[in-house]
């Protein structure tokens, strides 16, 4: 039982992304501020960090699949992003020092790579003709602060369930 | 350049990107059916996702209640002044109702564009990157929907079904920019007093195409309207119910500006939408009654017959 916990947590929050989107409304700001949901890419990293790579990049893999399947339709563009940032942001690990604020800067910078690289490969395909200023002000921007403030709020209790998790996988 | 064949992770990072190329490229294609795995698993998320949605939905609701409730004196004075009107309105509407009955009997049996069965279903989720303006709601081929029908709120046209699962169906809204999203629209006269009194014959419907968004302005491209008809800012716009599965006579939007079109040949109007796409909970979607025949289709049939 407590295997399949982990899994569901990320479930949770992919679930939580369209909820997200579909529910809740920021009436303080224009409804031309787009405020971009993470909160998967944002359990990945942490996984990655205080767990094991595998599973990062195992969940990220899944769940990359499911957003295109269920979401947008068009397999392929999240397929790989989630996975390749788990990978990347465990690189980064080995080089840096664990704490908490390097954590918050790499999902920062994650989340930005992934939203320019979303961005790109939706220009690229003809889906979307904004323009990178636009992007930049209208979307990045607030998807940032958005992510940040969430990343800063789950990442206390998450990082205390994942370092007891690791503790009982070692001691196995 | 054995070196370079050897390093693993190079080539498994070019693989990958073929790969991610090639499912890119066959899952963008316009009218793709979704195959039976994409629909499993997208049936089976949208469990989830209604489980996860009732609840959720509860406190963004009481949120929008305590919002409402500051609101309540204002929007309270308006409605009590327009309630007279209002009556006015449902008595010259059931007038018109009877008469249009009558015409429609004495004609005989034509079959009709506007009249459709609602498909009444709820939002479950919504496409949280919003590249793609989709929705996802939990009514699908077992319901009876099937793709390119229209969905409708109260408020008029929300968007078209895009693809079909068993059990739930992608929504694509009007505000998405694509293209292909084409949907036959007329534009209706203005009834003021003026105009009541004016020539009756004159008043042809004026047709067009929607094609596109504008993010900018917030407004739907109506294009192809003939440069010769005279349009009004805030002519209502209605779908036709010519071409495809959709029924007519459901309200789109209003006018908002008027311009040539980008050689001089047709006009182009911005629409701004009725329907309001931030705040969608119950949609239904629209299956009209009147069976839409593909016309290429009915030759080729008729050839083989005789």
């Amino acid at each position: 039982m407590k295997r399949f916990f982990l899994p569901f947590l990320v479930l949770f929050a992919f679930i939580s992304e369209s909820s997200f989107a579909h529910l809740v409304h920021f009436t303080f700001v224009s409804e031309d501020y787009l405020f971009i949901p993470r909160f998967v890419l944002i359990f990945v990293i942490f996984i990655t960090v205080y767990l094991n790579r595998t599973q990062g990049m195992v969940l990220g893999f899944f769940f990359g699949l499911l957003h295109d399947i269920v979401f947008i339709e068009v397999i392929g563009i999240y397929l790989f992003a989630y996975g390749i940032l788990a990978y990347l942001i465990h690189k980064a690990m080995k080089a840096l020092h664990g704490h908490i604020l390097i954590v918050w800067l790499l999902i920062i910078l994650s989340i930005s790579v992934l939203e320019f690289y979303v961005y790109g490969v939706n220009y690229l395909i003809g889906v979307t003709n904004i323009s990178l200023y636009k992007f930049t002000t209208l979307r990045l921007l607030p998807t940032l602060s958005l992510n940040l403030i969430a990343a800063i709020l789950f990442s206390y209790p998450i990082k205390v369930y994942l370092t007891k998790l690791k503790l009982e996988t070692t001691e196995d | 350049m054995p070196q370079f064949f050897l390093n693993k992770r190079l080539i498994l990072l070019l693989v990958s990107v073929i790969v991610l190329v090639a499912l890119i490229g066959f899952s963008i294609k316009g009218d793709r059916k979704l195959t039976w795995p994409e629909q499993f698993i997208q049936d089976t998320v949208s469990v989830f996702q209604s489980i996860f949605h009732t609840p959720a939905s509860y406190v963004s609701g009481f949120f929008e209640n305590v919002n409402d409730l500051k609101n309540t004196y204002e929007e309270n004075e308006l409605l009590k002044s327009r309630l007279d009107e209002y009556m006015q309105l449902e008595a010259d509407l059931q007038e018109y109702k009877l008469d249009n009955e009558k015409l429609r009997t004495e004609l005989g049996a034509i079959s009709d564009l506007r009249k459709y069965d609602p498909i009444f279903s709820a939002v479950i989720g919504r496409n949280p990157d919003r590249w793609y303006d989709y929705l996802s709601i939990d009514k699908g081929e077992q319901d009876g929907v099937e793709p390119n029908m229209a969905v409708v709120t109260a408020q008029g046209l929300i968007g078209k079904v895009k693809s079909t699962s068993q059990f739930t169906s992608t929504v694509q809204l009007l505000s998405a920019t694509d293209l292909k999203n084409r949907i036959s629209a007329e534009v209706l006269p203005l009834t003021t007093e003026e105009n009541k009194e004016a020539d009756n014959e004159a008043k042809e419907k004026v047709t067009g195409l929607i094609e596109g968004y504008d993010e900018e302005k917030g407004a739907l491209l109506l294009r192809r309207i003939e440069s010769k008809v005279e349009l009004e800012v805030g002519q209502k716009v209605t779908t036709a119910g010519l071409g495809g599965v959709f029924p007519g006579g459901i309200m789109i939007g209003e006018i908002i500006e008027i311009e040539p079109d980008s050689y001089g040949l047709d006009q182009m109007a911005y629409i701004k939408p009725t329907a309001n796409f931030y705040d969608l909970d119950r949609v239904w979607v629209a299956k009209r009654q009147a069976e839409s025949e593909d016309p290429v289709e009915v030759l080729t049939q008729e050839e083989e017959e005789s």
